[in-house]
């Protein structure tokens, strides 16, 4: 059986990728819907749809890994929690670990 | 389109919660294709994935930092909020006499028409009978929270696509 840690980007299935890329957005301050778009897809290249952007900050505030700010705008800021940081640190140790490999895989080719 | 022309897809909750800063992404711009189809498939998403529901209406907006939303979380899930479906069980159980009751009756008239000589008519409703009931059954239970006129407008255009459907089906 496939193990699951709650704890890991891994357990959002087909939005662990969009996910990440908001915590990586949020991880330098606040930020809106709007402003995480266009920050993503300058960093990543990648534009995310809006029915993806939100099904996946639905998730990450379901999990307390980000939260919104109060707003008087219909723009609200979401910011990344403590728990958030931590889920980000462990994603881009394992990033770090995986390129890590490779590189060496692809110098020894 | 406009992203507000798509956000009825979504459960009210949701809507509730996320529906301002959603149509404020597009700034009333036209959606692309695209746009069009992530909104759909992320509406699906939010109706059918326990994962994406809104837990609450008034989603809370924590003035403090930490706390106030992991703890509304938390009792959600300790009550069981979050495996509860996007309708309630009397539209459940009326949804289900609907399909039930609906799908034997037509399938009872199908066969009479056939027994009366009306051989086509009687195959068209038999082949409509299901689809009919499904779609009514639905908008009883999943859709039973959205405005009505765009509600009346999705079933009126499903039952005339299982209409034609079923109507070459028994030519």
């Amino acid at each position: 059986m496939k193990k699951t840690n709650p704890d890991s980007l891994n357990d959002l299935g087909r939005f662990s990728e969009p996910a990440l890329f908001i915590l990586l957005s949020l991880a330098d301050g606040p930020k809106h819907g709007y402003a995480m778009t266009q920050d993503i897809e300058q960093v990543t290249g990648q534009k995310l749809g809006p029915g993806t952007l939100y099904g996946a900050i639905a998730r990450l505030e379901a999990r307390t890994w980000i939260e919104p700010l109060p707003s008087d705008d219909r723009r609200r800021p979401y910011k990344l929690t403590g728990a958030g940081e931590r889920v980000l640190r462990a994603r881009l140790e394992s990033l770090r670990a995986v390129t890590r490999i490779g590189q060496t895989r692809l110098a020894d080719a | 389109m406009k992203a507000d022309r798509l956000l009825w897809l979504y459960p009210r909750p949701w809507r509730d919660r996320y529906g301002d800063e959603f149509v404020d992404l597009f700034d009333a711009r036209d959606l692309m294709l695209s746009q069009v189809i992530d909104i759909i498939v992320g509406a699906v998403d939010a109706r059918l994935s326990r994962d994406a529901r809104v837990q609450s209406v008034s989603a809370p907006v924590s003035t403090t930092a930490g706390g106030g939303t992991e703890m509304t979380t938390l009792f959600a899930t300790a009550a069981g909020r979050d495996r509860q479906l996007p309708f309630g069980s009397r539209q459940g159980v009326l949804g289900a006499i609907v399909l039930m009751v609906g799908y034997h009756g037509l399938k009872a008239l199908a066969e009479l028409l056939v027994d009366r000589g009306w051989q086509a008519a009687g195959t068209f409703v038999f082949y409509a009978s299901f689809p009919v009931m499904a779609i009514l059954f639905l908008n009883l239970t999943l859709l039973h929270d959205q405005p009505s006129r765009p509600r009346a407008h999705l079933v009126v255009a499903a039952l005339s696509l299982v209409a034609l459907l079923a109507g070459l089906a028994a030519r």
